[in-house]
């Protein structure tokens, strides 16, 4: 399934529901079908931030596999190339977390996925993958 | 999908919103207004009652972490009650629980304010 949207928050709504119903039409656990969701959210919000810098108008694509036991999407933009935060630990995040308003969305996008990918290529375009795997039992 | 909304009571000297629906990068700029509406009114005990908030992203939990220092700095602080946990657990992956307290019942999180049962014999 791909989805095409623009720079804009008013839009995540609309992903979030769209996504929320393939799940369920595929069958995907509910529990990890939410922290997905909310991973993605996070992703577009970064991408509408700091690729775009909240300027309306430009183009977002989502491409989204989903199946009973694994969701997968990637999503491309063509906004400013950024730097993900590093890795850090949770005792260092927790340590750092009153200092930031900002700079949340990419720790909690890895503590919800099981894989996250940054694939930035300045001038070019950005990329980003999320993977979600079905709890097991 | 439920809409967005805060409504703002008065348990004392402790303002009480009531958050409800998604609070994601759309809606987090109404809470930061009225929260700002808030603190620029010297109201700097809030509650933050979460029983019908459906979803966070980090956009809302920016907000909080926006305004901590500033209503501790002034003798206040935020606190939390009535989360859901599929809410809770948002908070919880980021740490948020170090940093501030959760209350089950609004009414614990505003006796946890000091004089707040002062303040509302006084106004009974």
């Amino acid at each position: 399934m791909d989805v095409n949207i623009t720079s804009e928050f008013r839009h995540l709504a609309r992903v979030r529901s769209l996504i929320e119903e393939r799940a369920d039409s595929v069958g995907f656990d509910r529990a990890a079908a939410s922290e997905f969701i909310l991973a993605l959210d996070e992703a577009l919000t970064n991408i509408i931030k700091h690729a775009y810098h909240s300027q309306p108008g430009h183009p977002i694509e989502i491409h989204l596999s989903m199946q009973s036991d694994e969701a997968y999407a990637e999503i491309t933009d063509y906004g400013d190339a950024f730097d993900p935060d590093p890795v850090v630990s949770a005792a260092q995040h927790y340590k750092e977390l009153p200092k930031h308003r900002g700079g949340l969305g990419i720790p909690l996008m890895e503590r919800l996925l099981d894989a996250v990918e940054f694939d930035i290529r300045p001038g070019v375009r950005n990329v980003i993958r999320l993977r979600k795997r079905r709890k097991v039992a | 999908m439920d809409e967005f909304g805060i409504k703002v009571s008065q348990q004392g000297d402790v303002s009480v919103l009531r958050v409800k629906g998604y609070l994601d990068a759309h809606t987090a700029p109404e809470l930061e207004k009225r929260m700002q509406e808030l603190i620029s009114q010297d109201r700097v005990r809030l509650v933050m009652e979460l029983a019908e908030l459906e979803y966070i992203s980090s956009a809302g939990l920016g907000v909080f972490m926006a305004y901590v220092d500033e209503v501790r700095g002034r003798g206040g602080d935020i606190k939390f009650s009535s989360l859901t946990p599929r809410v809770y657990t948002v908070f919880d992956l980021l740490g948020f629980p170090i940093l501030y307290e959760f209350f089950p019942e609004t009414g614990e999180a505003v006796k946890r304010f000091p004089h707040a049962d002062s303040a509302d014999r006084g106004r009974a």
